[in-house]
């Protein structure tokens, strides 16, 4: 599903992010991406996202070489990615709802696929009962499930998540990774960047390790 | 997904066109009920802006108005030169009827035609200047000439008019002829100096509109950075994202040619008076004429176009920054 072969990343700055870095990750398959602060964990999600574009090597998505995306296939190409980040990124001017239905908005769904999706996400996230408040109403945990909800509305074939539980307490943190194992029981390959060592001890899955932009391990576990 | 028969393949088309038709409909709608709303939410910058583009399209719109007018006016009074010619009184005019001379004059190849102010009607025409009226009062009698105004033959040309004039003043019966087309000509310059000058200062306008829409979307740019960003992550189109900015440009330029309109008739109300005053002094019935639905759906349609140009030019450049590199 997700090939990264010699992919190097290096910033306008100077700094290189990442080196030569090689991995396969299986469809329907479950990572953690570890590392310290700094490794190149989010810049390696970032290439997967397409918010970068590698240095040197190649990233393939879905046997597709995202280096060659241009335009509008960056945007059909994303609608199949869903990003959960640690900071949310929800948008405080909107309702919990209205945020969870951007993906489908800007998909151009019809109004009522996008009710009935956005209110079976929410059901998933055990946030319908809050579908009508604003984002800044809600806890931390909550505007995390109200991100991820946002991120498995448009069904996307990888999720993605920077660091989702950094700013959690472990019974929180704990539920937010039950429901990441959910979305993986329906076959969506997940990669999740973390420095919480717990949940690697508990959940059965991949591993890769980054130190100082090198992949000094890789566990597969399938 | 539609399913159909083959039988129904061209309703079926019927029905996927409609239904993409209907999104994208209601996908503007929504962007134009959200632009709105938006502008409504922050109801003094938003008028600050309309109104600052409203000022920048009328000063042109009015003095468009008025050399536009003026133009009408002077190509009027360029079209038939004519020389004024001032007789001799009755008396020492041997009692000689001044119109008798008005046709023996006409009985001139070069002169097409002759139009006799005899001293009464003159001297009413004066009076009906501010001020004159009292002072004609004052007068022990009428101290103004007949006068014959002598049209040239159409064709005849500025020097020929000029020597026309030399012969009239000639004649016995003649005090003075004045073949006054020299202001005219002179008016004609100034004022296509001036439209001159308009042009200019509209393209000026137009930079101005550019700016100020530039200035106003980069500013909400910036305040709905975290906004585009997401959107751009979660897979939304550079139109998507460049669509309520679009709209914004070009419903402040509506909105702001729309009081433009208003603003340059009610100016040109303001002056219409005093405009009437001075053209009366100048014995003409100029007139500026109001900015009519035409002259508003110019201005609207170029303002609109300069607000959607510079709003996608503003965006592009903040776009080219979330392309992946």
């Amino acid at each position: 599903m997700i090939r990264f072969s010699q992919v190097s990343k290096r910033y306008p700055n100077g700094h290189e992010a990442l080196g030569h870095v090689s991995f396969e990750l299986d469809k329907g398959s479950f990572t953690f991406l570890t590392g310290h602060s700094g490794a190149g964990k989010s810049t390696l999600l970032k290439l997967i996202s397409l918010s970068e574009l590698p240095t040197r090597g190649q990233v393939l998505v879905d046997d597709k070489n995202l280096a060659r995306l241009k335009g509008n296939r960056i945007a059909a190409y994303r609608r199949t990615i869903g990003t959960v980040f640690q900071d949310h990124k929800l948008l405080h001017d909107r309702t919990v709802e209205d945020n969870v239905a951007l993906p489908l908005v800007v998909a151009g769904s019809e109004h009522t696929e996008i009710k009935r999706r956005v209110r079976a996400a929410l059901d998933k996230v055990g946030l319908l009962n809050k579908a009508r408040r604003y984002p800044i109403t809600l806890s931390g945990g909550e505007q995390q499930r109200v991100g991820i909800a946002r991120a498995v509305v448009g069904r996307p074939k990888v999720l993605l998540a920077d660091e989702p539980t950094g700013n959690l307490d472990p019974a929180l943190s704990d539920e937010i990774m039950q429901l990441f194992l959910q979305f993986n029981r329906v076959d969506i390959t997940v990669l999740i960047a973390t420095h919480d060592y717990r949940h690697l001890e508990r959940i059965r899955c991949g591993v890769l390790s980054l130190s100082a932009g090198r992949l000094v391990s890789n566990y597969a576990d399938q | 997904m539609v399913f159909c028969r083959y039988q129904q393949a061209d309703l079926c088309l019927t029905m996927q066109i409609n239904r993409y038709i209907s999104i994208w409909v209601s996908r503007h709608l929504q962007v134009l009920f959200d632009t709105l709303g938006r502008l409504w939410k922050t109801p003094v910058s938003s008028a600050m802006t309309i109104l600052v583009l409203a000022i920048a399209m009328t000063l042109p719109m009015v003095l468009y108005k008025i050399f536009d007018s003026l133009d009408a006016v002077t190509s009027e009074w360029i079209g038939s030169p004519r020389i004024s010619v001032f007789l001799h009184t009755e008396k020492e005019n041997l009692n000689l009827d001044p119109i008798e001379i008005g046709q023996r004059l006409l009985q001139n190849p070069m002169i097409e035609d002759v139009r006799y102010v005899s001293p009464e009607q003159g001297l009413s025409e004066f009076a009906e200047f501010d001020g004159f009226a009292e002072a004609i009062e004052a007068l022990p009698e009428n101290p103004l000439p007949p006068l014959l105004v002598v049209f040239p033959a159409t064709g005849t040309d500025n020097e020929a008019t000029q020597v026309l004039a030399q012969e009239l003043e000639s004649s016995r019966f003649v005090d003075t002829a004045v073949y006054d087309q020299q202001w005219v000509n002179r008016l004609a310059a100034i004022v296509d100096l001036f439209q001159r000058g308009v042009l200019v200062l509209s393209c000026l306008m137009g930079i101005g509109i550019v700016l100020v829409i530039s200035n106003t979307i980069r500013l909400s740019i910036i305040n709905r950075a975290s906004e585009i960003e997401i959107i751009d992550q979660v897979g939304g189109t550079h139109a998507f994202i460049r669509r309520p900015f679009l709209y914004a440009g070009g419903i402040q330029c509506l909105l702001g040619s729309l009081l433009a309109w208003g603003l340059t008739n009610i100016t040109l109300y303001l002056l219409a008076r005093p405009v009437a005053r001075l053209a009366l002094l100048y014995e003409s019935d100029f007139r500026i004429d109001w900015a009519g639905v035409g002259t508003a759906l110019f201005v609207t349609v170029i303002s609109v176009f300069l607000g959607l140009f510079a709003s996608r030019f503003t965006v592009n450049r903040h776009l080219g920054s979330l392309t992946p590199g």
